[in-house]
């Protein structure tokens, strides 16, 4: 399943990324709870193996982490994930079994797969909706959406993945994918459907 | 005494989530939407229960419980999306729910087993 892309060697990985191997072993300090010598040695020693153990897949070419904007997009599903949950339960209240729902296409564009990726997991924090398949190939989501019966939900909901992906560009994507204010996204796929994607105007 | 009000508002506001998203596990119809209970006000009122905690803790024993925090808010999507795969894909969607599936579409019609009984 998981496929294994021959990287570098296992020790050259582990100093490559020096920012994964920081992250992994401050998880193992918050872990401990009390910054003892021996647990930060061990911390290192184990965040090393990992990383040598475990290689993730290259990241494309070109992305870039930018920390304003990722601040941005962490406060902005952090701030909706209350919301979401009144939705979810609100929609149980209201209908309960009667819950109508929907599946959604969205087209993403031409996008990496890290942008693809995080746009999902983004996605499954928004009210009532989670990404059933990802088709990294033609670039879709199949997004899950709870639609009460509305059939502009569907619209709704294509609306809301194609805002978050924009949010997860701008903090993750390559510098060419990052819209400048009035120019249009590259890779954008303008009119996959006659839906109106109110969005679609500020690109 | 500020900090027992907090911690206090704070659990029980994720003790109430909690018994919305188990109450939505009994009422929704089916696996996508009981996992929209099982995901959204669940992880809220975990993630509460666990800030109402971290308040009554000494700083380094918080920070572990900001960490169950941010674990589980990275997981949840995931296994949403695993599970809710398999289930679609072994036809446990009520297809007469749906408003619009645009996944069929692009199936081309080759059903998922069941999916056919189901959507009749």
């Amino acid at each position: 399943m998981s496929r294994r892309s021959a990287g570098p060697e296992p020790a050259a990985r582990v100093f490559r990324r020096p920012g994964r191997l920081l992250w992994l072993w401050a998880v193992w300090m918050l872990l401990w709870g009390r910054p003892t010598p021996l647990a930060a040695l061990s911390g290192l020693l184990v965040a090393a193996v990992v990383l040598a153990a475990f290689p993730l897949r290259p990241v494309a070419p070109g992305a870039r982490f930018r920390p304003l904007p990722a601040l941005a997009l962490l406060g902005h599903l952090v701030a909706d994930l209350v919301p979401s949950a009144v939705a979810v339960a609100w929609q149980m209240v209201r209908y309960g079994p009667r819950t109508r729902s929907a599946i959604v296409a969205v087209p993403l564009g031409a996008t990496s797969e890290v942008v693809s990726t995080l746009t999902a997991n983004a996605v499954s924090l928004a009210p009532g909706a989670f990404v059933l398949e990802i088709d990294h190939e033609a670039g879709e989501l199949y997004v899950y959406a709870l639609a009460a019966g509305d059939e502009q939900a569907a619209d709704r909901t294509r609306a809301t993945v194609l805002g978050l992906q924009r949010r997860v560009l701008a903090a993750f994507g390559a510098a060419a994918d990052v819209p400048a204010p009035g120019r249009r996204r590259r890779g954008a796929r303008a009119g996959t459907d006659d839906a109106e994607v109110p969005d679609r105007e500020a690109w | 005494m500020a900090r027992q009000v907090i911690s206090a508002v704070l659990l029980l506001t994720g003790a109430l989530f909690c018994l919305l998203g188990a109450w939505g596990l009994l009422r929704f119809p089916d696996v996508p939407s009981r996992l929209q209970a099982a995901t959204k006000p669940q992880t809220v009122g975990l993630v509460s229960i666990l800030l109402g905690s971290a308040v009554q803790l000494a700083p380094r024993h918080a920070a572990g419980l900001l960490l169950v925090a941010l674990l589980q808010l990275v997981t949840a999507p995931v296994i949403a999306q695993r599970v809710g795969r398999a289930a679609y894909r072994t036809g446990r969607f009520r297809h007469d729910l749906l408003v619009v599936d645009e996944l069929a579409r692009r199936r081309g019609g080759v059903a998922s087993p069941g999916q056919a009984a189901e959507h009749r």
